[in-house]
């Protein structure tokens, strides 16, 4: 084994994440260059129009179970009335913004990496460099940042939706009293929560749209198949990079509660 | 006058296999030149070159003067804006209407305001044959028609120089030729340079001034039409005469 191929093995894990770190600058110059406003208000209310059904559901049928887990595990202790208090620590702070991160990534992810995939397989994206244009700022800066504006409305969404689904199973199926499960539920949510939430928005977004953007743009293979595989690259591992990202954000935001 | 595209000593390997070997060409400007081969003889390849699209291993390559591969980004921007291609595939945008798509490069690129805009393009619409299909996207279009199409989004910023890769390919003899005619009546209304990269032999006879071959990685042959069409040399005469 010649010492570059060596050397290119031990560094194949890291190709990936280091390709797209270098991605993540290029689309983050490109929007600081400043991408067409309308094409960007368009996407963003695409990205809207079609994550946020999704989001919903996936979030109300989650809260929903949530609670069902946790009024279960509460009845041995007589503390079904606290169940929406569970709910709303675990689903506000973590459950529900990660899911958010996932549909969106389930949903629009695939979208984007398709769109610039098909773009570059037809020879859209050299038609824009043969006329002098930066396709980084006009295909991929919108997209970045319409998943960046997108990503904190999906999870505010995600906290209703979610805190709705609980509410509704808890009372109407589980018999929890109104009052009750209204006031754990929103016990346990503050204000700082919800901004947190927006600031998971931002990041989980954020990273959905440069690992969408990224699978769509850096393939080498330039097939109508690459299309289709782009698309279940990017969901899969934009999803897996918003579990990592949710984990270190609550890591970075609330570890050091545990400590104290 | 620098000419249009110059090629010294370009070598272009994929893998081990090089497609373009130490090539020297040079092509005049305000002509129709057209590069014939076999496919797999990089010819797109070398239409990519002169584009910076794709990086020579060595060699040098220059068009409309300047040196793409020494060119900083800004420059070579510049460069493609002084020049129009016309796609294999067309490249037309398909989320947008053909008169948005021809509208473009103007918007885009030369920030014209919309009365010139809309202008400009009914004048190309009309230009190209096909003045009342502003409205359609390209999928309703047939092969021909997208190729018209792409042909004035090539031409709205009236470059210096329009790439044509394969602009006959897919099309039926019939379309082919009235491509053929469209193109060459472009190049005697605008007096601009036009290179044509195609495998087809009536469409090169019917629309080139000069005649390019390139066969195993080389320029086997160049000069006008005529002297080309007159060749002795078995490689060309075979070609022209396609025998299998």
């Amino acid at each position: 084994m010649t010492s570059s191929s060596f050397v290119e093995r031990a560094l194949w894990p890291l190709r990936w994440p280091l390709g797209v770190s270098a991605f993540a600058v290029r689309a983050l110059r490109a929007s600081l260059r400043g991408p067409p406003a309308k094409d960007t208000l368009l996407l963003t209310v695409r990205l809207l129009v079609r994550s946020l059904p999704v989001v919903v559901v996936v979030t109300f049928f989650s809260g929903a179970m949530l609670t069902v887990q946790a009024a279960v595990s509460l009845a041995g202790f007589g503390a079904q009335s606290v169940t929406g208090l569970i709910v709303g620590f675990g689903g506000v702070r973590e459950v529900f913004p990660l899911l958010a991160g996932g549909s969106l990534a389930a949903r629009t992810g695939a979208e984007l990496a398709s769109q610039l995939q098909a773009m570059r397989v037809t020879r859209q994206v050299e038609a824009l460099d043969m006329m002098g244009l930066d396709a980084m700022q006009l295909l991929v800066a919108p997209r970045v940042i319409a998943c960046i504006l997108g990503g904190p409305v999906c999870v505010v969404a995600a906290l209703v939706a979610g805190l709705f689904g609980a509410y509704a199973i808890g009372v109407w199926q589980l018999g929890i009293d109104r009052g009750a499960m209204w006031n754990s539920l929103l016990q346990a949510v503050s204000h700082l929560d919800v901004y947190i939430g927006l600031i998971k928005g931002v990041v989980l977004g954020g990273l959905v749209g440069v690992v969408a953007c990224a699978e769509g743009f850096m393939s080498t293979e330039l097939t109508a198949q690459s299309v289709g595989q782009a698309a279940n690259r990017a969901v899969i591992r934009s999803m897996v990079v918003v579990c990592i990202a949710a984990l270190l954000l609550s890591l970075l935001i609330y570890g050091h509660l545990v400590s104290t | 006058m620098s000419a249009a595209i110059e090629l010294v000593a370009v070598t272009k390997r994929f893998g081990t296999r090089a497609v373009l070997d130490a090539v020297d060409l040079s092509i005049a400007r305000g002509k129709t030149t057209a590069l014939l081969g076999p496919s797999g003889t990089g010819k797109s390849t070398l239409l990519r070159l002169a584009t910076g699209l794709l990086a020579p291993d060595s060699g040098v390559v220059r068009t409309l003067g300047v040196d793409v591969f020494a060119a900083k980004k800004q420059e070579l921007f510049a460069l493609r804006r002084r020049m129009g291609m016309l796609f294999q595939d067309n490249a037309l945008f398909t989320s947008l209407s053909v008169f948005d798509n021809v509208a473009f490069p103007l918007r885009r690129v030369a920030r014209k305001d919309e009365a010139s805009v809309r202008a400009r393009v009914q004048e190309l619409l009309s230009m190209v044959g096909l003045p009342d299909v502003g409205d359609r996207t390209p999928d309703r279009l047939s092969g021909g028609q997208r190729k018209r199409i792409a042909l004035a989004r090539a031409i709205a910023l009236e470059p210096e120089l329009v790439l044509f890769d394969e602009p006959t390919s897919g099309l039926d003899p019939q379309t082919s030729a009235s491509i053929d005619q469209l193109i060459r009546d472009a190049q005697r209304r605008l007096g601009i340079t036009f290179v044509v990269i195609t495998h087809d032999v009536q469409s090169a006879n019917a629309m080139a001034d000069d005649v390019g071959m390139l066969h195993d990685g080389k320029v086997r042959a160049f000069g006008p039409r005529e002297v080309i069409w007159a060749s002795t040399d078995p490689v060309v005469r075979a070609f022209l005469d396609r025998v299998p």
